[in-house]
């Protein structure tokens, strides 16, 4: 037999068709593809549909002032420890995803801020805020096999408070003052979970 | 009669509409029509390694892109992909740059009798072949692509890449012979 008269036989033949030709392949390779494809602008960002115009800029500037304002505020009481203070209960997500909740004027940013902040110390001195801190657009990201990747963050977690609040009906009191859903943004909360 | 121009396939609208728009939408819908039939490809051209085929679909997707604009549509869209992965594949593995591609196993006996296949994990031998009789075979007696299509996309002639084949499916039934007295 030589590669000119070589053929298979029926059950090789069928054990080849029998090998799969399709396959999932694993979720977090679309989302990395295109974020490199995004890097290498072969994908156009369409910063109009996410990212804020002046509006929205000026809000995350406004929140990052609260922030900023709740970080001096509280700072006595926060610490830089890896895990939360331990009377942390909840926390509260500021999430940026609305494109029509930052101000519109100068003058209108100026009353959020001083509308987030006057929160923010209301909260502090009442001991319903332990502390805050201000995300940057921008993360890493580990899958199991693969080696970490920038992905930019697009709309979600935004920034965070943390309450003392024992249980969601606490904490829900608390997120429905805050100042962030009454301009049209939203606010999640999740419970920390001690072992 | 007017003549009539052919309709547009499903790929040359998902082109056409990604080289139009550029947007991630666009993009993500010529990804999943291709790549769950890509990916076994790639692994199996991989031998097997999975970094190493999900770096290959990566960086196929990214050359794709750049080129789509000039793919003429002599072949199939899924065939000039196929090509870019097996570039790909061939500069990602690393034992392609370190084991000669005709370097026959030691365990290689020739023909015999025809071995079972019963219960054998035939991915998994077949990953176990040398670089070059790997990519023959599997793009001929798993993808059907013709001996000539397979010269194009391996930059070899036709001749080389038979002769490959019947040297890759000599070692699979050496192998396949090995495990039936195993088991």
């Amino acid at each position: 037999m030589n590669y000119e008269t070589d053929e298979l036989s029926s059950n090789e033949r069928q054990a080849f068709a029998a090998l799969p030709t399709e396959m999932a392949p694993p979720a977090f390779l679309e989302d990395r593809v295109v974020n490199q494809l995004k890097h290498s602008g072969v994908i156009r960002t369409m910063r109009k549909n996410w990212l804020p115009g002046y509006g929205q800029l000026a809000a995350g500037f406004a929140i990052a002032l609260v922030l900023f304002v709740v970080g001096v505020f509280v700072g006595s009481k926060w610490n830089t420890k890896a895990a939360p203070p331990e009377e942390a209960g909840f926390i509260l997500i500021v999430r940026n995803e609305s494109a029509e909740s930052g101000p519109k004027t100068p003058q209108e940013e100026l009353e959020r801020v001083k509308e987030y902040g006057s929160w923010a110390r209301d909260l502090g001195g009442k001991g319903m805020l332990l502390g805050g801190e201000k995300l940057k657009d921008e993360s890493r990201v580990l899958g199991p096999k693969e080696e970490a990747y920038t992905k930019p963050v697009e709309g979600g977690m935004g920034g965070y408070f943390l309450l003392p609040a024992t249980s969601y009906d606490q904490a829900l009191a608390i997120a429905r003052t805050c100042p962030h859903l009454k301009h049209g943004g939203s606010v999640e909360l999740r419970q920390i979970d001690r072992f | 009669m007017p003549s009539q121009k052919p309709l547009p396939t499903d790929d040359q609208r998902l082109v056409n509409k990604f080289l139009s728009t550029r947007n991630e939408h666009s993009f993500r819908q010529l990804y999943r029509r291709h790549t769950p039939n890509l990916y076994p490809l790639a692994l199996r051209l991989a031998g097997g390694s999975e970094t190493d085929a999900h770096d290959a679909l990566q960086e196929m997707w990214i050359r794709a892109c750049n080129k789509l604009h000039r793919f003429e549509w002599k072949s199939s869209l899924r065939t000039w992909l196929t090509g870019i992965l097996i570039n790909c594949v061939r500069e990602a593995t690393r034992e392609f740059q370190k084991r000669r591609e005709d370097e026959l196993p030691e365990e290689y006996e020739g023909a015999g009798v025809q071995p079972s296949l019963t219960g054998i994990d035939l991915d998994q031998l077949i990953s176990r072949l040398p670089p070059g009789y790997r990519h023959v075979l599997t793009l001929h007696d798993i993808e059907g692509y013709t001996h000539e299509e397979i010269g194009a996309f391996l930059n070899i002639n036709a001749g080389t890449s038979k002769n490959q084949l019947f040297h890759a499916r000599q070692v699979l039934r050496s192998m396949l012979r090995e495990e039936s007295l195993a088991k």
